[in-house]
Parts: C-alpha cells; sequence; structure tokens
C-alpha cells in the first residue's frame, strides 16, 4: 500500500492536538490580584535558592517546579476557603512565578565569568586581561576573591545588565504584541502548541471545585516520584558535601563514563552513560520517531562511523588512548564533528527556510477565503489591548538606545553592523519566526554562525565584541505567550501590570540570594558535581572561541575545513530529500540529524521514558488520557525533586552561616 | 511532477556520495551537489502545497 504523504505543518499540527483538549474561551478577565501576586513572589522566592543550586549540582534547575507549587498551595487553600480560583488567576500565577523563581538564574554569567577569568584557559590563550570591565572585576578584585556580588567592583556589570534587562523588557513586550497582532489577528494562524500551555492553568482551575479530579491524583504519584528520585540524586550528595569534605554520590553525577572501556573496539567512540533519570519524563513527551531515530543514530556514529570510517581514514587523529569523554569529545570536535556540526546547522536553516515558503502561499490563501470573524486588525472587545503605534514607538526607543549602548560599550565596532541587525535583521527574522510557530509551534528560520560571520566581514578583532549582546534579536516566540493569554481569557493589561510591578523586586532578590549561594563554597569545587565536570571544558570551548578571530589563524580557524562543513551541509540536505521522497514523517529528519556525532549514552534516560510509554503506559491507559496525563505527571515531578533542591539549599546555607567557636 | 522532484533530490545525493568517495570529498563537488538538492527541496514543498490544494478542491 503507498504511503500517505502528509505536509510538514499538517504532521506537526497532528501531534500538538494530542494536548489540545480546550477550544479556549472569549471572554478575559484580569489575572492580577494580591493574593495572585503575593502567592507568586512567596513561592518563587522560595524556590529560587533551590533552583540555583540544583543547577551547579546537577546541571537541572528545576525551575518549572515552582509555578505548579504556587498552582497547587493555591488551589488547595481556595478549595478549603470554600471559594474558588479563576483561570485567568491560575495562568497569571503560573507566569509570575516562573519568572521569580528564574530571577536568579539571569545573574549565573556573573559567577561564570568570576570563574573564566582565573581559569589556566583564559590565561594561556591571554584574554584573562582583556576581559571588559563591564563583564566582570578584574581578576585580582576583592570581590572574586572574597566570592561577594555585593560589592563596588561589581558596579559596571550589574549596571549595565539591568539598563538592558528594562531595555529588553520594553522591547520585548513592544515587537512581540505588534507581531501577535499581525499573526494571530490579521493572519489568523493557529498557534497549536498554545492550547498545550493554556491546558495547565484550566486543568488546575477545575481541581477547586467539589470534586476531586485525576489531575489531582497524577501530580501526587508524579511528586512522590520526583521526591524519591530528587532524594537520591541531588539529596544526598548535597546533604554529605555540607558535612564531609568530599560528597557521597548513590548515582554519579552527572554520567558514568564509559569511555575508556569501549576504546578496545571503538576507539574514538565516547559513551557516557547519564544518570538523570528524570529525563524519562522529557521521552515520555517528545514524539516517539524523534527518540528512537536520534538514539539509533546517535549509536551508529560512535560504534562504526567514529572507529571505522573516520578514525581509520585519520580523520580522527589526534584522538590517544586512555581520554575520558571530554577529552575524546574535544579531539573529536576539533578533528571534524565542530565542521560537520557546523555544515548540519546551515542545512538546518536552508530546511527551514524552504518550508517556510509554502506556508506563506498556503495561509495567505486561506486568509482571503475565512475572512469575516477576525482578520482584521480590529481586537475583540474587552482583550486589554494597546494602539499599535504605542508599541512601535516604544520599540524603536528600546532598540535606538539598545543600539547606542552596546556602540558605547565596543565603540570602534562598525555601528552599520549595529543598525543593520537593529532595524533590517531583526524584524525580518522576527516576523518569520512569529509564522513558523503560528503554524508549527517550532522556530524553523534560523541564520547560524551569524555573530562570527559578522565579525568576519567587519575586520573587527578585538575580544570585547564577544561579550556584548547583538541587536540581533527575534521576538517570534514570544507571540506564543500573547496567543496563550487569549486562549486563558486573561487581558493583556494584567499580564503587563504583573510583569512591570514584580520586575524591581525580583532584579534585587535575585542578586542578594546569588551572593549567599556563592558564598557556600567555590562555584566550580567538590559541592557542585556537575559544573565541577562540565565547566573546565566549556572554558576551553569559550577561550577557543574568543580567540578565534584574533590574528587569522588560530586554533579555532584551523579546526573548521571547508571539506567537512560541506559534507554536514550536504548530508544532512540528502537526509531530509531522500525522507521526502520516501514519504517518511519529518520527525524521522530531526531525530537523526540531531543523533549523528552525539553521544547515545546521554540519551538512554530519555530513550526508556519514550519505550516505556509506547510499549506499556499507552496501551495501560489509553491514548488519549495518557497524553493528558503527561504534562501533569512531568510537572508533579519536577515539584517533587524541587522540593528537595530547596530543602538541601536551605540546610547548606544554614550549616554556613553557624560559625563554631574553638571553646 | 512528483517523480521529477524525487529524481532530482535522488541525483543531487548520488552527487554528493560520487564527491565523498571518488573525489576526496571536494567541497566543490560537495557544494554543487547541494545546489541540486536545495532544489528539490524547495520545489517538493512548493509542490507539496499546490498538491494538497488541488485535493481539496476535488
Amino acid at each position: 500500500m503507498a504511503r500517505e504523504r502528509i505536509s510538514q505543518a499538517d504532521e506537526w499540527q497532528a501531534w500538538a492536538q494530542r494536548y489540545d483538549i480546550d477550544g479556549g474561551i472569549r471572554t478575559f478577565e484580569s489575572g492580577l490580584t494580591l493574593k495572585v501576586f503575593l502567592g507568586a513572589l512567596f513561592v518563587g522566592l522560595l524556590m529560587m535558592p533551590g533552583s540555583i543550586y540544583l543547577s551547579y549540582v546537577s546541571g537541572q534547575s528545576g525551575a518549572a517546579a515552582a509555578p505548579w507549587v504556587a498552582v497547587i498551595l493555591f488551589t488547595e487553600l481556595a478549595r478549603r476557603s470554600f471559594t474558588t480560583a479563576r483561570r485567568q488567576e491560575l495562568y497569571m500565577l503560573l507566569g509570575l512565578t516562573g519568572a521569580a523563581v528564574g530571577s536568579g538564574l539571569q545573574y549565573r554569567g556573573f559567577i561564570w565569568y568570576a570563574y573564566f577569568i582565573n581559569t589556566p584557559q583564559a590565561e594561556s590563550y591571554e584574554i584573562a586581561d582583556k576581559i571588559p570591565f563591564w563583564v566582570a572585576p578584574a581578576r585580582d578584585s576583592i570581590a572574586i576573591a572574597e566570592r561577594s556580588l555585593l560589592h563596588m567592583d561589581w558596579f559596571w556589570p550589574i549596571a549595565i545588565f539591568l539598563i538592558m534587562k528594562l531595555l529588553g523588557t520594553i522591547r520585548g513586550i513592544s515587537a512581540g504584541y505588534i507581531l501577535f497582532r499581525l499573526t494571530a489577528d490579521l493572519e489568523r494562524l493557529p498557534y497549536p502548541l498554545a492550547p498545550i500551555d493554556a491546558q495547565g492553568a484550566t486543568a488546575l482551575a477545575e481541581t477547586t471545585g467539589r470534586t476531586e479530579t485525576w489531575r489531582w491524583r497524577v501530580f501526587s504519584i508524579g511528586s512522590m516520584a520526583g521526591l524519591i528520585w530528587g532524594f537520591i540524586y541531588v539529596g544526598v550528595p548535597s546533604l554529605t558535601g555540607v558535612m564531609m569534605t568530599t560528597p557521597i554520590e548513590i548515582l554519579k553525577i552527572p554520567f558514568i563514563d564509559f569511555t575508556p572501556s569501549i576504546e578496545g573496539f571503538a576507539p574514538t567512540g565516547v559513551f557516557a552513560l547519564s544518570t538523570d533519570f528524570g529525563q524519562m519524563l522529557v521521552g515520555f513527551v517528545m514524539p516517539f520517531p524523534i527518540i528512537i531515530s536520534e538514539f539509533i543514530t546517535a549509536m551508529l556514529s560512535q560504534f562504526f562511523l567514529n572507529p571505522q570510517i573516520l578514525y581509520r581514514n585519520e580523520i580522527l587523529h589526534q584522538w590517544k588512548a586512555g581520554l575520558d569523554v571530554r577529552g575524546v569529545g574535544l579531539f573529536n570536535s576539533l578533528d571534524f564533528w565542530l565542521s560537520y556540526g557546523m555544515g548540519k546547522s546551515f542545512s538546518f536553516a536552508i530546511v527551514g527556510m524552504a518550508a517556510s515558503i509554502p506556508m506563506l502561499i498556503k495561509f495567505r490563501k486561506a486568509q482571503s477565503q475565512k475572512a469575516g470573524q477576525r482578520g482584521s486588525l480590529r481586537p475583540p472587545p474587552g482583550r486589554g489591548d494597546f494602539p499599535i503605534w504605542l508599541m512601535g514607538l516604544l520599540w524603536l526607543f528600546g532598540m535606538g538606545t539598545f543600539v547606542w549602548l552596546v556602540h558605547w560599550m565596543v565603540p570602534n565596532f562598525p555601528v552599520t553592523f549595529l543598525l543593520g541587525f537593529a532595524f533590517l535583521y531583526t524584524p525580518l527574522n522576527s516576523y518569520i519566526t512569529a509564522r513558523t510557530f503560528g503554524i508549527l509551534g517550532r522556530d524553523l528560520f534560523e541564520i547560524p554562525y551569524i555573530h562570527e560571520t559578522t565579525f568576519i566581514l567587519s575586520r573587527y578583532e578585538e575580544i570585547d565584541i564577544w561579550f556584548v549582546q547583538l541587536p540581533d534579536e527575534d521576538y517570534g516566540r514570544g507571540t506564543q505567550g500573547w496567543r496563550v493569554l487569549e486562549l486563558t481569557g486573561t487581558t493583556f493589561t494584567s499580564n503587563i501590570a504583573a510583569q512591570l510591578l514584580i520586575m524591581p523586586i525580583l532584579l534585587v532578590s535575585g542578586i542578594v540570594v546569588y551572593h549567599f549561594i556563592w558564598k557556600i563554597a567555590p562555584i566550580p569545587s567538590s559541592q557542585y558535581p556537575y559544573v565541577q565536570t562540565w565547566w573546565p571544558i566549556h572554558a576551553t570551548n569559550e577561550a577557543l572561541w574568543k580567540t578565534s578571530l584574533r590574528d587569522g589563524n588560530s586554533q579555532m580557524l584551523q579546526a573548521i575545513r571547508g571539506d567537512y562543513v560541506a559534507a554536514g551541509f550536504t548530508s544532512n540536505l540528502a537526509l531530509y530529500g531522500l525522507l521526502w521522497v520516501f514519504k517518511m514523517p519529518s520527525m524521522w529528519f530531526y531525530g537523526i540529524a540531531g543523533g549523528i556525532g552525539a553521544d547515545p549514552g546521554m540519551m538512554v534516560p530519555r530513550l526508556i521514558g519514550a519505550v516505556l510509554g509506547r510499549f506499556y503506559m499507552i496501551k495501560r491507559f489509553g491514548l488519549k488520557r495518557w497524553f493528558m496525563f503527561n504534562p501533569v505527571l512531568a510537572a508533579g515531578f519536577a515539584c517533587g525533586v524541587g522540593l528537595i533542591g530547596m530543602g538541601t539549599v536551605a540546610i547548606a546555607l544554614v550549616s554556613k552561616a553557624v560559625i563554631v567557636k574553638p571553646f | 511532477m512528483e517523480r521529477l522532484i524525487s529524481i532530482i533530490i535522488v541525483v543531487g545525493s548520488l552527487i554528493w556520495l560520487a564527491g565523498v568517495l571518488f573525489f576526496d570529498g571536494r567541497w566543490q563537488w560537495q557544494m554543487f551537489a547541494a545546489a541540486v538538492i536545495i532544489v528539490g527541496i524547495i520545489a517538493a514543498h512548493i509542490w507539496e502545497e499546490v498538491y494538497q490544494h488541488k485535493d481539496d478542491e476535488e
């Protein structure tokens, strides 16, 4: 029987519809109330230290848990007070708590550069003394030696960060809103993934009714599983780290390295088994074809392609016996996979552009056929809309000031490139992304290595340009958030008011919390196994990149080879084309391309989750019910792990605050 | 039309394979193959939409 051809847009929309159990509503109410604001602040700030701590211990911040903890507390209080919580309130609570708990992690760059500036890599590549004053204090600063963020030496980095943050918020809100009006109101794109986001608040709003629903039970099961797993994976090492010099790890964090064990039969192959089995829940949610094809391709890459083809033909030539996964990975990357990966990124860009062109044609036709309901720029009543011209002016102000600030930071970099990025590339890029999000729920259009290309074209060789945020932005993703607000019936004005009210509190509290966490122990150190494993290799990569254009003959430039870039580019295009010829779903392409050259050991937890979901859970619960359970189960699990993280960071902070007297 | 597009993509893929196996993977050959495949992919996407519109009309 001939296979039926399905377009990429239809394929992804069909997948997204599994999660769409609610068609949305069309009456709008404010979600911002005092109890929502205080509740979000309370839970967010309570869990923020835990999320920062977790991100250094295990690489997962667990920040996703906080909004759900807030909503569960809120709904339980509502039930016990014989009142109900509105879905607008719950959606607002989710957003505000998420912002509150994530507010600490936005300062992680400061800690990274405080570490990087004193690494041997920064020293040997001669960039330690060239890091600009607006990135980090000088390497011999007392603020770094004492691990203190509340010090005058941090004035410029923090001041620049705060100004950038404010300008970024203005640009994000204004440009996101304009694009939403164009794509959702005027063009009526469906935004297939927005109902999934809207579902969480809708689901939990139900629980404030008198009858208990399945959601509460599923959430509890997830939470208990998260608590047990969090205790084993995060709790034990963190608590023993407080008491002992070397923490006890029941499961080694973040992986168990089998690379030296396989070098006998697969030299240059890597296999590091990820011990983060919380990733199984990602496997439950992600499309099965992507997970399975990714894993098979990664296995073939490490056990056949690397040792039998690339190593034998001396393409991977720097490998030596006895290296661990980081060493083999670095040499393989410099020998081949870095160049191949660049080509692969370019092929993704071409594929994305090719898929976007017909979407433009198709949806413009659909618009002309169905004009009437919406299809105009006149907004629905009561939604809390703004004049588009006002938003346009705000964006111009935000972007203009941003460009001026960047010019002040890197005065010798040609300003025409900055203006081109700001006023040509950004609007075009954002509009295309908004459209692909509206149709597929994904970002297809991305030009890879655009910064590096710009630096080469500008012939600018100073290192400071690598540290500055360039005005090439993409507001397309943000349009989905506006659509979710619409689906939950939350007024736009209440959302913006909430964001602006909570922002100053979070900016201050985030930096204070980070200061105290840095005081617990040096980052990286044995207290933080994840960053202790990965940061040195990240420092090497960062040093390589930042010096890549310095003298036209850097180690990085030598590693980039045209024939390998072309191989990555063309092989992936051929793969995409051949899958189309054989009428295979496009998901296979993203799976296979993602698996080429990757470490299969890192995918094992996700694979187990996918197999378990597909061959047990779906049979046990039925397809529809299982896909309804998934997001709630994942939220419960994240909540359990987050609570463990919060508990352990509290104990660590208390133990460091206690001063033992010698008598 | 579908068959023509399929042939373009398959030919492009074969050119790439030949470039890697017999011409030392020279980037010029590979990029030529890429150009052929890109033509095929863009044509495929445009044809897909036309094909579906015809189907809808029927």
